[in-house]
């Protein structure tokens, strides 16, 4: 045997050893039942985590899960303060995630001002913008007295009036026309209304079929030509808040956004809305209060915060404040008991509980009649991490349940299988004995990609799963090339041996040069891609290297063997 | 030894002329996707056009067009619905709305939503939910553009550098041509372009460029021993005859692993391994009639004496 042989069969024995000892763990976790897999959680949750650290991960398209990206809105910031913005509202969104019990999240910013957040096993979507989106702002307001908000709302109706001409224009636009505009009308009142009855995309419940098949009284006015004063949508809760049925939200913000009410609502005062929906006598109800611009306190001394429960059994946040926060609080409450205080987060109010007395380092952020425990939780949570250095937008939400997945891996593995079979009858039958040598390749080159993806702890995606595929063609393509320079050189009259060498030394040039260029394209994807696509440029990337070595390399020990024959089997 | 094809002598490149027809309509269809993308008229998907896609199942059989009337009641009158065969559960619907939601009550939410509230009797459950914002789509977009720009320059240069600039030229289009035949019959049979598809067309470009590559290898090796001879036309016509089995049985075989993807893959693949399909059918093609003609056509323009 001569030198280079021996370091080849040497070459070829050490990738399979070392690729068997990274494969192990994936193929030991992969060929666990769920069940086996829960029994060894229980008995020996560890050596579990280690197992899975050290096998193949999934992507979130293949074990389900919720990739976010959120955009950090870092517009009135110079370029420093903005990436500065969005480095800490990573590390307060990845605190908040930690908090919340998700298992391997990944939060890691991109560009300058995006965050990519990845939450395996997560599902819901609503509680995950709660809990990443919020910015978490807390302010304690005091509330407008209920006197001076009665003699506001008295001011509304009266720039307000009655306003045929905008119902006549309501009965005539029933198309679902889309408007830009929603905050600031300038115009006049007539347009402004008119605006608002025609505005569909995101107000579902004014336009003209759900008013007429709604059987609420509220709505039922608008079935006479009159128009409706402003007051009337308000129903007094509490002092100083509030109950608007959930149908008219959306027009009485467009109230609440007109010139002329701004006009009249004092410029210390604000009009806010409630956090979220409750049930009113069996329709659902959203609170509206009248707050003081005046910020007592904010949530920056808060040190903790837990849920908790009432004596009613309602959730409720538990906090605890700084020295300097409760002598702050204590001074703030204690000329104020019988007061309704707002508990305001991100613009909207939580609650306006009375103050009972003066509290200094612990108080209570009660929640209303909607709240669930997971609302008192989540909202622990983020006062804990604490607010936002910007407010966040969820730009890209992609959300993948978990049956889904497992349908892609099983597809993924099916179409796998099959390929391969296919292709090694093909191979088997067209090139003989030649066709199982590549074939040996073939089996190869998938395990030695598996193992890399193991020792690299690469991602598989669905896009993986067809690169995966996708190395089955490169593999059999070395081969062909190979087999047909062979094939070419036998026709001519050589030898097998003169035409073994060469088949491979000519066929090597074109090899090389073929997987080149598909490896730039497979660096340029990885390069600019994100998630699925990256995950499709290493399978690749990986599958190429693999099958240049075991097409060099591997194939050519063997036919090394079969120099000697008189006959070749090709 | 069991051969398909025999050595062939088949006169590729006199053939080149009704070649160009058929390649000029195919890029020409390509072209005019490019322009339609370009001025927003494409069937882009929601990860590059922006909107909200949603994937759930019925407990029990719905009428498509009952779901078409709530989704249109909940203001989402032009959506693309279809209900799914071969998956986990039956009654598995697709919605898919060009509204994507910044900010605010998400466009996923309004549509479970309503859907919720009209079909009360009969559960619905979520698989999944991809919404995307106009403005993450347009920066995907650009990304995607200058992956395709770069991988198209990094092919050049490869190629020129291993070859010369005239065989890298060659390729480039040859690479571009099967590039634009694709994303036109696929703007014929109006399917979507999404980002798989994108990346579908890169991986694409990789394989068409090894197709290439391999005739240029040995046209290469055919120039130096037959350049006593001096028919140029003639070596390279030999040289594509010569590997015309290599071609046809690298197609054979991935065109076959990629037909299994097509059928058993799933929906997510389903679309990526059409692009391939048409994708190596094009590219060994293009192999075959466009690459090695533009180096005959550029030879007969300018002679060059080949090392």
């Amino acid at each position: 045997m001569r030198r280079t042989e021996s370091l080849r069969i040497v070459a070829i024995l050490v990738v399979l050893v070392v690729a068997a000892i990274f494969f192990y763990p994936t193929a030991r976790l992969w060929l666990m039942s769920s069940e086996q897999k829960a029994e060894m959680g229980d008995r020996d949750p560890i050596g579990l985590k280690e197992l899975e650290s050290s096998a193949i991960k999934l992507g979130l398209d293949l074990q389900g899960g919720m990739h976010i990206v959120l955009k950090v809105d870092v517009s009135d910031m110079s370029s420093a303060d903005a990436e500065n913005a969005r480095d800490r509202a990573t590390e307060i969104i990845r605190n908040r995630v930690d908090k919340f019990g998700i298992s391997e999240p990944q939060i890691m910013p991109q560009g300058n001002d995006y965050i990519v957040v990845e939450l395996p096993g997560m599902q819901d979507v609503k509680r995950a913008q709660e809990l990443i989106g919020k910015t978490a702002q807390l302010e304690f307001r005091f509330l407008e007295t209920p006197e001076k908000t009665r003699q506001i709302v008295e001011k509304i109706d009266k720039v307000l009036g009655s306003d045929p001409l905008a119902y006549l224009d309501k009965k005539s636009d029933d198309s679902l026309a889309v408007s830009e505009d929603d905050s600031t009308a300038e115009g006049s009142l007539d347009d402004a209304v008119a605006e608002l009855f025609s505005e569909g995309d995101d107000t579902a419940s004014v336009d003209d079929s759900t008013l007429a098949e709604s059987d609420t009284g509220l709505i039922d006015d608008f079935d006479e030509p009159t128009f409706t004063e402003f007051s009337s949508y308000l129903d007094q809760a509490s002092p100083g808040s509030f109950m608007v049925f959930v149908n008219d939200v959306p027009l009485l913000k467009k109230y609440l956004s007109l010139d002329k009410v701004n006009a009249v609502t004092p410029h210390d005062d604000e009009w806010m809305w409630g956090t979220r929906d409750e049930n009113f006598q069996g329709r659902m109800v959203r609170r509206l209060y009248l707050v003081k611009t005046r910020i007592e306190m904010t949530g920056e001394y808060l040190t903790g915060a837990t849920p908790g429960y009432d004596q009613f059994r309602a959730p409720q946040v538990n906090f605890r404040l700084t020295k300097e926060g409760g002598s702050k609080f204590a001074r703030i409450t204690g000329p104020n008991i019988g007061k309704p205080l707002g508990i305001i987060l991100d613009g909207q109010v939580e609650s306006s509980p009375r103050i009972n007395d003066r509290i200094r380092d612990q108080g209570v952020i009660t929640m209303g009649s909607g709240a669930t425990f997971d609302d008192a939780n989540d909202l622990s949570i983020v006062l804990q991490a604490g607010a936002l250095p910007a407010p966040v937008n969820i730009v890209e939400n992609n959300v993948v349940g978990p049956s889904l997945g497992a349908d892609s891996i099983n597809k993924g593995f099916t179409a796998s299988i099959v390929g391969l079979v296919i292709v090694m009858l093909i191979m088997g039958i067209y090139y003989r004995l030649s066709g199982i040598v590549a074939i040996f390749a073939l089996l190869f080159n998938l395990f030695v990609l598996l193992s890399i993806m193991s020792m690299l702890k690469a991602t598989l995606t669905v896009p993986g799963i067809a690169g995966i595929i996708l190395l089955v063609g490169i593999s059999v393509d070395a081969a062909v090339l190979i087999f047909e320079r062979i094939r070419e050189e036998l026709i001519t009259g050589k030898t097998v041996r003169a035409s073994i060498d060469a088949g491979y030394s000519r066929a090597a040039v074109a090899i090389i040069d073929s997987n080149i260029t598909t490896l730039i394209v497979a660096a340029i994807l990885y390069a600019l891609g994100t998630g699925p696509v990256k995950g499709f440029a290493v399978t690749l990337s990986i599958g190429i290297l693999v099958s240049l070595f075991s097409a060099l390399v591997v194939t050519r020990t063997i036919f090394e063997f079969r120099k000697s024959y008189s006959k070749l089997s090709i | 030894m069991f051969r398909i094809i025999k050595r062939t002598n088949i006169d590729f490149i006199g053939k080149r002329k009704k070649a160009y027809i058929v390649s000029g309509v195919l890029m020409l269809l390509g072209l005019v996707c490019f322009l339609a993308i370009l001025f927003g008229q494409a069937n882009l998907g929601i990860d590059f056009a922006g909107g909200t896609m949603l994937q759930g199942w019925f407990e029990s059989p719905v009428d498509i067009a009952d779901l078409r009337s709530t989704l249109t009641d909940a203001g989402f009158a032009g959506a693309y619905l279809t209900e799914m065969s071969g998956r986990e559960h039956g009654n598995t619907f697709l919605i898919r709305v060009k509204v994507g939601s910044e900010g605010g009550e998400t466009v996923s939410e309004q549509i479970e939503g309503a859907i919720k509230s009209d079909y009360e009797g009969n559960k619905f459950t979520l698989d999944s939910v991809h919404e995307v914002g106009p403005s993450v789509g347009r920066e995907l977009e650009r990304k995607a553009i200058w992956m395709i720009g770069l991988a198209v320059c990094g092919i050049l240069l490869y190629i020129w550098i291993r070859f010369d600039l005239r065989f890298g030229v060659a390729a480039t289009v040859a690479t571009l041509h099967d590039v634009l035949a694709v994303l036109g019959i696929f703007f014929i049979l109006q399917k979507e372009i999404t980002l798989l598809v994108v990346v579908a067309l890169l991986t694409l470009a990789g394989y068409s460029l090894s197709d290439s590559v391999v005739v240029f290898d040995r046209i290469r090796e055919n120039l130096r021993t037959f350049r006593r001879k001096g028919d140029f036309v003639a070596t390279v016509n030999g040289s594509v005859n010569e590997v015309l089995g290599r071609t046809l049985m690298t197609s054979l075989t991935t065109l076959t692993v990629v037909f299994v993807l097509f059928i058993a893959g799933g929906e997510i693949l389903r679309d990526f391994a059409l692009a391939l399909m048409i994708g190596i059918i094009v590219g060994t093609y293009s192999s075959v009639f466009v690459a090695s003609p533009i180096v005959v056509e550029w030879e007969n323009k300018a002679p060059k004496r080949f090392k």
